[in-house]
């Protein structure tokens, strides 16, 4: 209940942030930032509207794939909005309790950060909500898919210091709390 | 000529369960996980044989291949729905974060018989176990038997 309440302020800002954007642009113009498009299909997910983009429930279930995977590239390259978008995904998979997602998300997220730690860093510091559930998914690579823990402690060791210069430190707390025991934030 | 519908039954027995299948000459019994914190509830599903656009471990060497259960799945006695519940392949439950996992051989099996793909031709009925434990004692000898 907590983290659906937490998302209606960013639902809400996606919105504005969506009509600010159709308000200023022309329409053939390459958007800024988050496309209206993706940013519209955030909004419509986290709010269990049907995606207005696709026209069907497996259409539907493929876009979501596809956004997924347009800003997992992005994001490893570097683009630090992508970045922030895609660690957004990740807060919807876990409020919406999108299972296959999520399972990517266990997957990928520690190599992005392993190759971009001050970018995911970055983002959290500016968006401290998305410490719990981008933690959890740090820490929940160490156990995914048979993995029993391995490597855990040694990533703590390494990057405790780092976390704790970019975050607050209660924030940097919770992100360890996160990565040592990782329980899905919902 | 009716397009070929399917059927997958999902019995839940505690922390794993069976999964059966049959189709012509493919029988498949086989045990099954999930993830404990992110549990479906039990019903009947219509489902698609696709792929996970995002893992890229299928069997086939493509995307991984799995079962789609379609859109606003329950979960957790009705806590929420999901969109994004697959039957895929794994060795237990740490394979899943809601899905449904079973054998990587058997799975693809399964997958590989249905046709069409993308399509939602797929029953899958997912059940509880009913436990019955202990003897069921008539009121009247409880009660004689205090006195």
């Amino acid at each position: 209940m907590r983290a659906v309440q937490r998302a209606w302020p960013i639902a809400r800002r996606l919105a504005a942030a969506l009509g600010s954007a159709c308000a200023l642009m022309p329409a053939a113009a390459a958007p800024a930032g988050v496309p209206p498009a993706d940013a519209a299909e955030i909004v419509e997910t986290l709010l269990g509207i049907e995606p207005a983009r696709h026209a069907t429930p497996l259409e539907a279930m493929k876009g979501w794939a596809a956004l997924y995977g347009r800003y997992h590239r992005a994001a490893r390259e570097g683009d630090a909005t992508a970045m922030g978008v895609w660690l957004l995904i990740a807060h919807t998979a876990v409020v919406k309790a999108d299972a296959a997602t999520s399972e990517s998300f266990s997957d990928d997220l520690l190599p992005v950060y392993r190759a971009q730690p001050r970018a995911v860093l970055g983002v959290l510091a500016d968006n401290l909500w998305l410490v719990p559930v981008t933690c959890f998914y740090l820490g929940r690579h160490f156990d995914f898919q048979g993995r029993g823990g391995a490597g855990r402690d040694a990533f703590v060791a390494e990057h405790q210091a780092r976390i704790g210069a970019a975050l607050p430190a209660a924030a940097a707390a919770r992100c360890l709390a996160q990565i040592k025991e990782p329980r899905a934030p919902r | 000529m009716a397009d070929t519908t399917y059927t997958i039954d999902v019995l839940r027995k505690g922390s794993d369960g069976i999964l059966t299948f049959k189709n012509g000459s493919i029988e498949i019994s086989t045990t099954c996980w999930w993830d404990p914190d992110v549990v479906i509830d039990a019903g009947s599903y219509i489902a698609y044989a696709t792929r996970m656009a995002n893992k890229s471990d299928g069997t086939d060497g493509g995307k991984r291949e799995g079962i789609w259960l379609g859109k606003g799945v329950p979960y957790n006695s009705g806590a929420g729905k999901s969109n994004g519940i697959f039957i895929h392949k794994g060795t237990g439950p740490s394979w899943s974060d809601g899905c449904i996992v079973a054998s990587a051989a058997l799975v693809y099996q399964m997958w590989s018989s249905i046709h069409p793909k993308e399509t939602a031709n797929i029953t899958v009925n997912v059940q509880d176990e009913t436990v019955r434990r202990g003897v069921i004692v008539p009121y009247k000898c409880m009660v004689a038997d205090w006195y």
